[in-house]
């Protein structure tokens, strides 16, 4: 389970970067790596492991965020299990539909922020032009960033998990009759 | 049974976190309507963490800044130099005719009385990181409770007011602007009195709707904090209005640019005084060194 850890310090570095950079563009235009890290986990590690992680960076980000505490792991979590849900019924091996589902998952995550928001008498519910501006020039980036996150992701979890983990120790595949 | 389990593992645990989550959410929205508690050692051990992590990822664009704000400065000084001084001169004869209308009709003496209500001490606080959600506007200051920085404090600039301290942890905490959806204070038309509320804006904006419709607003109104709420103190400067929205049939609205460039927000004050409508809010925790003046 070093997975867990090591992904969790990857995500909370995403999110100081992401709160640093914030102060000197406005946060719209800074891609959410947070989000992205949860995306490519469910993608390239899944499971419990997986669920963990999405929930622990939910709860890092209500802390440092002016959300309700729980809201970010809720609508981490529920992202994950949309992209886990995703992974299984489509072919997200290249970059290309890994952009277009986080590009469709921004807008949902983004609205469920707003109406999670109206829901709980924080604020009323301005969906507006500038609203809708905002969620779209999220999923462009977003799904730009999609494919590099997902790779790192990847990368990480490769070398946190290596061969201790049973489920992904290498399976030699022989060729079956002769081969010529 | 066992194989059952098995296979139900991950929908439970997916089951379980998104309850918790939700009670989370009820418990901290029922725990204080402007969410502004200590949220507890772990949270606020991340947010006492964050402040030196951020510091040190921010120094080198912070110097790159720095060098390249002093020589555009340098470049603007001259012109800006002769056009304050012209601008103190006029400003220093308008003051003396202001203060003789006032000792005339005696009203310097209430004029001072309303001063004292600003004499609260200000505590100076750098500006370590902006929300890293593009959903909301909050500001991680790296002042705390141990510099006697309380929930429900008003966070001011030398522009006017900037938002309100609502989390705290020992060295560091977090403030939401006035342009977060979820920021409203009670403000007036500095010129006719006109009483509403300003909630902040997606765009950056801020909006005011008035208590009463028709009410007599004009583009470059000035607008500043009634102290209605009990949250802020009188007086302090919001913004200005940019456009006047025809009267509706309930509201009528303006929409106000703030005074305070929160894109470049770096050093702010944190007033050390706290409404008392406020201490009932919190319950007493963090209450200011400086009391309620």
């Amino acid at each position: 389970m070093r997975v867990v850890p090591g992904l969790v310090v990857l995500g909370v570095f995403a999110l100081q970067i992401q709160g640093t950079v914030a102060t000197f563009a406005p946060s719209v235009f800074i891609p959410d790596l947070v989000f992205l890290v949860v995306v490519g986990t469910a993608i390239a590690v899944g499971g419990a492991a997986g669920l963990l992680v999405a929930a622990l960076l939910g709860y890092s980000m209500d802390v440092l965020t002016g959300a309700l505490l729980g809201q970010h792991a809720l609508l981490l979590t529920l992202a994950y299990a949309a992209t886990r849900i995703a992974n299984l019924r489509l072919n997200l091996l290249r970059p290309a539909p890994r952009a277009v589902l986080v590009a469709v998952l921004s807008m949902v995550y983004g609205l469920a922020h707003v109406g999670v928001g109206g829901l709980f008498g924080l604020a009323p519910l301005h969906a507006g032009l500038h609203l809708l501006g905002d969620l779209l020039i999220q999923a462009v980036l977003n799904a730009i960033c999609a494919p590099a996150a997902v790779v790192v992701v990847q990368k990480l979890a490769d070398l946190l998990l290596g061969d201790d983990e049973p489920t992904r120790r290498s399976l030699r595949v022989e060729p079956r009759g002769r081969v010529i | 049974m066992r194989d059952l389990l098995e296979r139900l593992r991950i929908p439970i645990i997916l089951g379980l976190i998104v309850v918790v989550a939700l009670a989370t959410m009820v418990g901290d929205r029922r725990g204080a309507d402007a969410r502004g508690h200590d949220r507890g050692f772990i949270a606020g051990l991340v947010m006492d963490v964050t402040v030196p992590v951020q510091r040190v990822l921010a120094a080198p664009a912070e110097a790159v800044r720095g060098v390249w704000g002093r020589y555009v400065s340098l470049l603007a000084v001259r012109s800006e130099n002769e056009r304050l001084r012209e601008r103190v001169a006029r400003l220093e004869e308008e003051n003396l005719q202001i203060r003789e209308a006032l000792v005339q009709s005696g009203f310097l003496d209430q004029i001072a009385a309303m001063r004292s209500d600003f004499a609260s001490p200000m505590l100076p606080a750098q500006v370590v990181g902006q929300d890293a959600s593009a959903w909301f506007r909050s500001v991680l200051l790296d002042r705390g409770r141990t510099h006697g920085v309380g929930p429900g404090m008003p966070v001011v600039t030398d522009e006017g007011l900037a938002g309100l301290v609502t989390d705290t942890s020992a060295r560091a905490s977090r403030a939401m602007l006035l342009t977060d959806h979820q920021s409203s204070v009670d403000g007036i038309v500095q010129r006719s009195r006109a009483l509403g509320i300003v909630r902040g804006r997606r765009d950056g904006n801020l909006e005011f709707e008035f208590a009463v419709r028709g009410s007599d607003v004009r583009v470059g109104d000035v607008v500043i904090a009634s102290g209605l709420g009990g949250v802020y103190p009188k007086g302090l400067r919001i913004g200005e209005i940019v456009e006047v929205a025809e009267p509706g049939n309930i509201l009528q609205t303006a929409v106000v640019t703030p005074v305070v460039d929160f894109g470049r927000l770096e050093g702010v004050f944190v007033m050390l005084w706290r409404a008392p409508t406020m201490d009932l809010l919190y319950d007493g925790e963090g209450r200011a060194a400086g009391g309620t003046p």
